[in-house]
């Protein structure tokens, strides 16, 4: 399986008057070809910094270390901004997590389209015509060419962005939080347009950030669970929901309530606490707070990223100290 | 609602401004102590160097008060201030000697064709300036003090420096001008008066165009800041699009308010118009009130105040119309929406 | 505001060199308009050598007709400082008023308020200043109190005429308050108007109103020195009030620059430091215009 994306020990701050917070602190990821894999934490984990500092590192955002190979050949790192620029759209996109709010709304859709395909030196009336094929895969009508985005309902607008975004089939499709505001039906139909997207072959790989697991069960193929900037364990689908190696992953998993099951059955397992500060981290594992497993190398030592069967887990139960 | 009634609306409004403007001035004036109308109008009866017994002066002034109408009951002067005033009779100017509404004829030509392309012109440049500090951040550091030097310098200071240093050590342009200067290349055109146009000319016209730019930068700078921070640029820029097109997006969204501020601004550049041209003894308002001023002629200042304040109005209602045109969704009917 | 707020503030501002570069400027004026005239031997009326260039004895020189320009300008500081002072006062007092009435009433209360605006808006307000300035203020001495009678006359006269926009800015504030949630929680506990009014809104728009005083300061201090020279002035001391004079007397063609261009500086660097302050603050309170 050949890797698309390939993320070693990346960090990324934010420089802020309290000093650095360290949204993402040392996270390894790989993305391979053809696959989608779900990034899941809680709210300030540093999920959606780790892929907006890939598309749009900017001030305040500082990338501190690390190494990003994109594809084998390209070091993301090291670009100037005309060659990230080259690369964004056509290579790696995204459908960014306030994408009710993305489009200009001054502007008819087809105006933005064409001032799109200009800027990025490509045929008007190619663009357009791919754009038209794009809206019946995301399910609109043609007619939104000509429509202002006021005129378009949230989900509308979303799909436009999705269409936009995926036109000239990037490798890689970055989705940060694509279903967070929207309803559950709503939801269901962006992840089967997300898979759809994946099956036609317009999108290639997919790295979906989300908060919620259920979501991220429908379409991925991995997951990845981010907890206080680190990568705290990545396995396949099902056996990661199955039988999760993290604490963290298996709190979260249990905290998602079954539809069937009702209370006085099974009571629901929440997660006690609230997620650390960035800016102090704890010593030692970061989840020590709130672990329910909690030993005292934990509170000392940070767990390296060890193989454990087919999924990578960084946690004291599974390594020698 | 349709584009008619939208009109005929702000006619409305406009009228009911003007009216009320008008009274304002009227009272202040009629109501004034010293009753400077009256006493005015008894100078100009009374020839200089005369000895005149208090029984005369009695009489100059019966005969002064007979002719403002200072006799009548005083909403039949309200009256008679309206009806002169639509024939457009604004009063004898005693500085002048001739009637008010004549002189400010001419002086308002002046003063149209030296306010109307300087804020044009300024309106222009203020946006591009504006919009290149907020795009450039380096740039930005040096523009924004020349940015707001120029917007907090008096117009006539901005003129006095103009005049001195253009004017005077370089002898480029005339520091004083007279009407001529300007009125020539219109009645006698010619290269010559084109030069000595230009002559006079040019530096009020840069100062009135330089600080006014200042004011429209300093917006614009803020406004664009504001849009470049906005979610549609953030995706703009994530797809990888140029700088310079999410700058025309975000120029587009900014420029809106700058166009309202046009007829807001009115007010701003009719002071300065007035401080130049009293700097450059242009033939304009500002000169003529500065005179006015000093002699006490009573219906030349409030015939300036009444007429400039019609014109003022008059152009803000012409930038409305001009609006209308520019923002579809207005011809479309959408206000109030 | 919570104590993390504050020194989140606190720290923006000091690490803002525009704003403290421009308030020791302001500073230095007003230092100027206070004790400079503690410093000079001259009164601005006192007839010397005329168009002496600066010098020891004449830190500014003196102006064609005679006068130090130094006493002059820091007696003419205190005038237009006064005025302005006083217009930025009543604009800033009306204009909040009406605005709060406006925004927390709404209603015929808000449109009656409303249409005043409109009108000040539409009309130049520079001539109702004009005629007030010429008709109805005597020209006073020196030093009376006729002199500051008249000062704050014309200041009030001039904050009456440039409140609208502080209204409108307030009324605006005002109505984003109030449908804000905090607003509507205080509301259901039973606060009264008057209560949630000083507990609640007050607070949140008094950093806007101390901005808002400060503009119209600035502009304030602009009108009453363009109405000096157009005629208008509350002493004779004023600082531009002899420009028209010296014109006519060829002052220009005399290369007597300082008399003009030093006090001319001065003015300019007043408000230019005082709009760069309300800018410095605005980025510090609106994080959206931070240039990081």
């Amino acid at each position: 399986m050949s890797i698309l994306l390939n993320v070693e020990n990346y960090k990324v701050y934010y420089r802020t008057l309290s000093g650095y917070i360290r949204a993402v602190d040392g996270v390894y990821l790989s993305v391979d070809k053809g696959k989608i894999i779900g990034v899941v934490g809680e709210s300030g984990s540093g999920k959606s910094t780790l892929a907006l500092s890939l598309v749009l590192p900017k001030p305040p955002m500082v990338i501190k270390g690390g190494r990003v190979i994109f594809d084998n050949s390209i070091d993301m790192l090291n670009l100037n901004t005309n060659e990230r620029r080259k690369l964004l759209f056509t290579r790696i996109s995204i459908i960014p997590q306030y994408s009710l709010d993305a489009l200009p709304v001054i502007k008819k859709i087809r105006k933005l389209i064409t001032d799109l395909a200009r800027d990025k030196n490509i045929d008007v009336e190619e663009l357009l015509n791919l754009f038209k094929e794009r809206l019946k895969t995301v399910n609109l009508p043609d007619r939104v060419l000509d429509m202002y985005p006021i005129e378009l309902s949230g989900g509308m607008r979303q799909r436009v962005v999705i269409a936009i975004s995926t036109l000239l089939k990037p490798d890689l499709l970055i989705a940060d939080e694509p279903t967070s505001a929207l309803d559950v039906v709503t939801q269901r139909q962006v992840l089967e347009l997300l898979t759809d997207l994946r099956d036609q072959g317009i999108i290639r790989s997919l790295i979906f950030i989300t908060h919620d697991i259920a979501a991220v069960r429908q379409i991925a193929d991995k997951i990845a669970t981010m907890y206080a900037g680190k990568i705290v364990e990545i396995g396949d689908l099902e056996s990661t929901i199955t039988s999760p190696l993290h604490p963290y992953t298996s709190l979260l998993i249990k905290s998602v309530p079954s539809l069937e099951v009702s209370y006085r059955t099974k009571t629901l397992r929440g997660l006690g606490g609230i997620p650390p500060s960035l800016l102090n981290p704890p010593e030692g594992c970061r989840f020590h707070p709130r672990c329910p497993y909690v030993k005292p190398t934990c509170t000392r030592e940070e767990p390296p990223l060890v193989k454990v069967g087919s999924s990578y887990v960084a946690c004291w139960l599974y390594s020698k100290r | 609602m349709p584009l008619a009634t939208y009109i005929f609306k702000r006619l409305i409004i406009y009228l009911i401004v003007f009216v009320v403007a008008v009274t304002i001035i009227w009272a202040l004036i009629r109501f004034a102590p010293g009753d400077p109308a009256l006493t005015s109008v008894l100078r100009a009866m009374i020839a200089p160097g005369v000895r005149y017994t208090p029984e005369q002066i009695e009489v100059f002034k019966q005969r002064a008060i007979e002719m403002l109408g200072l006799n009548l009951p005083l909403h039949e002067q309200y009256i008679l201030f309206w009806r002169k005033l639509l024939i457009g009779d604004l009063g004898w100017s005693t500085y002048f000697t001739a009637p008010v509404t004549q002189k400010l004829n001419e002086i308002i030509v002046y003063d149209i064709i030296l306010i109307t392309p300087a804020t044009i012109t300024s309106w222009f440049l203020g946006n591009w300036l504006g919009s290149l500090a907020a795009r450039k951040k380096v740039l930005d550091k040096v523009l924004i003090p020349i940015i707001y030097v120029l917007t907090a310098t008096p117009y006539f200071l901005l003129g006095l420096l103009m005049a001195y240093i253009f004017g005077v050590v370089y002898g480029i342009f005339k520091p004083v001008i007279t009407s001529t200067d300007i009125k020539m290349l219109f009645t006698n055109p010619s290269l010559d008066a084109l030069v000595n146009f230009l002559k006079a000319y040019t530096l009020p016209f840069l100062s009135l165009v330089l600080v006014a730019m200042g004011g429209w930068a300093s917006g614009m700078r803020t406004l664009m800041i504001y849009e470049l921070e906005s979610n549609y640029a953030r995706y703009m820029e994530s797809i990888g699009l140029s700088d310079r097109l999410i700058a025309s997006y975000a120029f587009r969204y900014a420029i809106n308010p700058q166009i309202t501020g046009l007829g807001i601004q009115l007010g701003t550049v009719i002071i300065g118009g007035l401080a130049l041209s009293g700097i450059f003894n242009y033939p304009g308002a500002g000169i003529t009130l500065i005179y006015a001023i000093n002699y006490r002629d009573v219906f030349l200042i409030q015939g300036i105040a009444i007429y400039y304040t019609l014109m003022v109005i008059l152009a803000n209602f012409i930038i409305d119309l001009v609006y209308i045109l520019v923002d579809p969704r207005l011809r479309l009917g959408l206000v109030g929406v | 505001m919570s104590n993390l707020t504050k020194s989140i503030v606190w720290i923006l501002i000091k690490r803002n060199y525009k704003f403290w570069t421009c308030l020791s400027i302001v500073l230095f004026i007003i230092m100027l308009a206070l004790l400079g005239p503690y410093s000079t031997p001259y009164k601005p009326n006192d007839v010397v050598t005329p168009r002496l260039p600066p010098q020891s004895s004449h830190p500014f020189g003196t102006d064609n007709l005679g006068y130090d320009v130094f006493s002059a300008s820091v007696y003419g500081l205190r005038v237009s400082l006064m005025v302005g002072f006083v217009a930025a006062v009543v604009a800033t007092t009306v204009g909040v008023t009406l605005g709060l009435i406006a925004g927390l009433k709404g209603g015929i209360v808000d449109s009656i308020i409303d249409s005043i605006t409109n009108i000040l808006i539409a009309i130049p307000t520079v001539f109702i200043m004009i005629i007030v300035g010429t008709f109805y203020v005597t020209g006073a001495g020196a030093g009376t109190a006729r002199e500051l009678l008249n000062m704050i006359f014309i200041g009030t006269t001039i904050g009456l005429l440039m409140w609208h926009w502080t209204a409108r800015a307030v009324r605006s504030q005002v109505i984003a308050l109030k449908t804000s949630d905090y607003v509507a929680v205080s509301i259901l506990s039973g606060n009264s108007s008057f209560k949630v009014l000083i507990k609640d809104i007050l607070p949140n728009i008094a950093s806007y109103i101390l901005l808002v005083f400060v503009i119209q300061l600035a502009n304030g201090l602009a009108t009453s020195v363009t109405l000096e020279f157009l005629g208008i002035k509350a002493s004779e001391w004023s600082l531009f009030a002899r420009v028209m004079q010296w014109l006519q007397m060829g002052a220009l063609i005399a290369h007597v620059w300082w008399a003009w261009l030093i006090p001319g500086a001065l003015i300019v660097m007043l408000i230019a430091s005082l709009y760069i302050i309300v800018l410095a603050l605005d980025e510090v309170f609106n994080p959206r215009l931070r240039r990081i």
